[in-house]
C-alpha cells in the first residue's frame, strides 16, 4: 500500500497536478490497487478532517489577513517598525524583518505576510538603491515568521492531526520567533555593511511617537488575540474570528481605507486561499488514514527506536527529513502526513509534543524560503516583479541563517517551553 | 455556441464563489456570536459551533470550482516548467483529466455516501447527515466547468494568500 501511495504521489506531483488533487488521486490509486478500504472512504475521510472547531481558526486568521492588509493596517505596521529600527545602516532592510514580526502576531500565514509587507518594502528598498533580488530574498526569509509567531495556521494544523493544544503551541512559538527576528535582524546588518548598501534608509521616517500613535489599533491586535486565549477568555478559533470582526471595524470606521463596496471582493479573496488550503488538509487527511491503515507509524517507530540511540540524533534525523521535504511538500500536507508518524517517536525519546510541534513547524518554515516549492519566494518574486531564479544566489545567506536558528531551537528546549512551564 | 456555454460556465463560477463568501461571511457571525453570547448570557450557545462547522465545509466545496479557475490551487511546477511547448499542452490535458477523475470520485462516492447516512441525524440540530456530507458531491459537481474553463480559457496564477 505504501509503495503505491508514495509512487502515485510522486508522479502525480510530477506531472503538475494540483496539490490536493495529487494527495486525493494517489490515495484513490491505492486503494483500487490494494482493493481495501471501500472507496466510500474517499469523501468520509475528507469530510472528517475538515469537521473540526479547532481547524475553523484557518478561514478566519486568513481573512483577518485579507482584511488587515486592504484596511491600511500593514502600511502603519511599516512607518511604526521604521520609526524604531530605520535609522541604522540597513534599516530599511531591518524595517522589513520587524513588520514581518509583528504582522505575525496577527496574520497565521507567511504567504499573507509577504503580500503584505513585501508590497510596500521591496519598492522602497530598491528606491535606496538595493538590488532587487536581495529584497525579494530579504522579504521571503522575513516572512517566514508568519507561521512561527503565534497565530500560525500550521501550528493549528499540528495540534489537530497530534492532539496537542493549540494554545500551548502558539505560547512555544513566541520565544523561538523572536529569535529567528534577532537573527534576520543581525544578518541583514551584517549583510547590509558588507554590500554598503542603505546608508541613508533612515530618511523621511516618522518619529517613535507619531508612528506609534497612527499604529496604535494595529498594534492593540496582537494584544487582543493572545490576552484572549492566554487569558482563558476564548478560544482560539474564537479569537481569529474576532480579530476579522476586529479587522473589519478598524478598517470601516477608525482607519476608513475600505468600505462596504470592497468587502466582496476581500471575502472572495479570503474564501478562495482558504478552499485550496483546506481541501490539501482534507485530502492529507484522507492519505494520512491510509498510511497508518497500513501500519507504517509503527513500522518506523521500530526502525527508529533501532536506528536511533537518543532524541538527539533522532531530531537530527527529523530536521535533515523535513528539510527536503520542505523542498518539495506544501507546509500543511507534510504536515498531516508526517506529524502523526513522527510525533509518537519523538514522545518515545522523552522529546515534548509542543516542542516537537514547533521544530517541525520551524523546520517547515525554512521550505517556504527553499527552491523549488518555496511558496514565500513565489511571493516575493511576483511582487519584486523578477523571475524567481534571480534570488536564488542571495537566498544563502538567510537560509544558513535560519538553519542555525533551527538547531538551536531544536535542541534548546527550554526556548520552545520556557513560557509554558514558566507559568 | 461554445461562447455561450463557456460564458454560462463563467456565470457559475461567479455565482458559487459569491455564495462561498457569504458563507464565510456566515461561518464568521455564528463564531463571533458564540463569544458574544458567552459574554452576555454566560454560557454560549451550543448549536453556533456545529452549523458554524457545516457551513464553512459547504464554503470549502463551493469555491472549489473559483479555485481550479482561477489557477488559486497550488501545484509544483518544477518539472512542467523544464519542458518543452509542444508537451506543455499535452500535460496541460493530462492534469486536466486527472483533476476531472477526482472530482468524478467525489460526485460518484461522495453521493452514495451521503444516501448511506440519511437516516443519521447531526447532534442539537434534527436534520439529516445527509445535509453535511452532501457538500462534497455537490461542490465537486459544481467545480466541473471551473476545471474546463481553466483548461479552455487559461488565466495566469495569482497567489494571493494561502498557507
Amino acid at each position: 500500500m505504501n509503495g503505491v501511495l508514495v509512487t502515485a504521489l510522486i508522479g502525480f506531483f510530477a506531472l503538475s497536478v494540483p496539490v490536493a488533487v495529487s494527495i486525493g488521486l494517489a490515495s484513490v490509486v491505492g486503494i483500487w490497487i490494494t482493493g481495501r478500504p471501500a472507496m466510500l472512504v474517499v469523501p468520509q475521510k475528507i469530510f472528517t478532517s475538515l469537521d473540526s472547531f479547532p481547524l475553523l481558526a484557518v478561514p478566519f486568521f486568513i481573512l483577518a489577513g485579507q482584511l488587515m492588509t486592504h484596511g491600511g493596517v500593514s502600511r502603519r505596521l511599516v512607518d511604526f517598525a521604521k520609526s524604531l529600527v530605520g535609522g541604522m545602516q540597513g534599516g530599511l532592510a531591518s524595517t522589513c524583518v520587524v513588520t514581518c514580526m509583528i504582522f505575525a502576531a496577527i496574520s497565521g500565514s507567511s504567504v499573507a505576510t509577504t503580500f503584505a509587507i513585501g508590497a510596500i518594502l521591496i519598492p522602497a528598498m530598491r528606491a535606496h538603491g538595493y538590488p532587487v533580488p536581495m529584497a525579494g530574498t530579504i522579504q521571503a526569509a522575513s516572512a517566514e515568521l508568519g507561521v512561527i509567531i503565534p497565530p500560525s495556521v500550521p501550528m493549528i494544523v499540528y495540534a489537530v492531526s497530534t492532539d496537542t493544544s493549540v494554545g500551548q503551541l502558539f505560547l512555544a512559538g513566541i520565544v523561538p520567533g523572536l529569535l529567528i527576528a534577532a537573527g534576520l535582524v543581525a544578518m541583514v546588518q551584517i549583510w547590509c555593511r558588507v554590500k554598503g548598501l542603505g546608508k541613508r534608509d533612515g530618511d523621511d521616517r516618522l518619529g517613535v511617537l507619531t508612528a506609534t500613535a497612527r499604529a496604535f489599533w494595529a498594534l492593540l491586535l496582537p494584544v487582543i488575540i493572545l490576552g484572549g486565549i492566554y487569558g482563558g477568555i476564548f478560544t482560539p478559533t474564537e479569537a481569529a474570528a474576532v480579530s476579522a470582526v476586529y479587522a473589519l471595524v478598524v478598517g470601516l470606521f477608525i482607519y476608513r481605507e475600505i468600505g462596504w463596496r470592497d468587502l466582496p471582493a476581500i471575502f472572495r479573496a479570503a474564501t478562495l486561499s482558504t478552499g485550496a488550503i483546506m481541501l490539501i488538509i482534507g485530502a492529507a487527511g484522507l492519505f494520512s488514514f491510509l498510511v497508518s491503515l497500513s501500519g507504517l507509524p509503527a513500522v518506523v517507530g521500530g526502525w527508529a527506536q533501532g536506528r536511533f540511540d537518543s532524541a538527539v540524533s533522532f531530531l537530527m534525523f527529523v530536521n535533515l527529513l523535513l528539510l527536503v521535504v520542505g523542498m518539495f511538500v506544501e507546509t500543511s500536507a507534510a504536515i498531516l502526513v508526517l506529524a502523526p508518524i513522527l510525533t509518537p517517536i519523538a514522545v518515545g525519546f522523552g522529546v515534548d509534543p509542543v516542542h516537537f510541534g514547533v521544530v517541525i513547524v520551524v523546520n517547515l518554515a525554512l521550505g517556504m524560503i527553499t527552491p523549488p516549492l518555496g511558496v514565500n519566494l513565489f511571493a516575493a518574486a511576483q511582487v519584486a516583479g523578477i523571475p524567481v531564479q534571480r534570488m536564488f544566489r542571495s537566498l544563502l545567506v538567510p537560509v544558513c541563517t535560519v538553519l542555525a536558528l533551527l538547531l538551536l531551537i531544536t535542541y534548546v528546549p527550554a526556548l520552545s517551553l520556557g513560557l509554558r512551564d514558566g507559568f | 455556441m461554445r461562447d455561450a456555454m463557456l460564458g454560462a460556465g463563467e456565470r457559475l463560477i461567479r455565482l458559487t464563489h459569491n455564495l462561498a463568501a457569504l458563507l464565510m461571511a456566515v461561518a464568521l457571525g455564528l463564531v463571533f456570536l458564540q463569544v458574544v453570547t458567552r459574554f452576555l448570557l454566560g454560557d454560549s450557545w451550543a448549536w453556533t459551533e456545529v452549523v458554524a462547522r457545516a457551513v464553512v465545509i459547504w464554503m470549502v466545496f463551493l469555491v472549489a470550482g473559483a479555485g481550479f479557475r482561477l489557477a488559486a490551487m497550488i501545484p509544483l511546477e518544477v518539472l512542467r516548467a523544464a519542458l518543452p511547448k509542444a508537451a506543455d499542452r499535452w500535460i496541460g490535458w493530462a492534469v486536466t483529466l486527472c483533476v476531472l477523475l477526482f472530482l468524478g470520485i467525489l460526485v460518484f462516492f461522495g453521493t452514495k455516501l451521503s444516501l448511506s447516512v440519511s437516516r443519521q441525524s447531526v447532534a442539537m440540530l434534527d436534520i439529516s447527515r445527509s445535509w453535511l456530507y452532501a457538500a462534497i458531491p455537490v461542490g465537486a459537481a459544481l467545480a466541473i466547468p471551473g476545471v474546463l474553463l481553466a483548461q479552455l480559457r487559461p488565466v495566469t496564477a495569482r497567489l494571493e494568500d494561502g498557507e
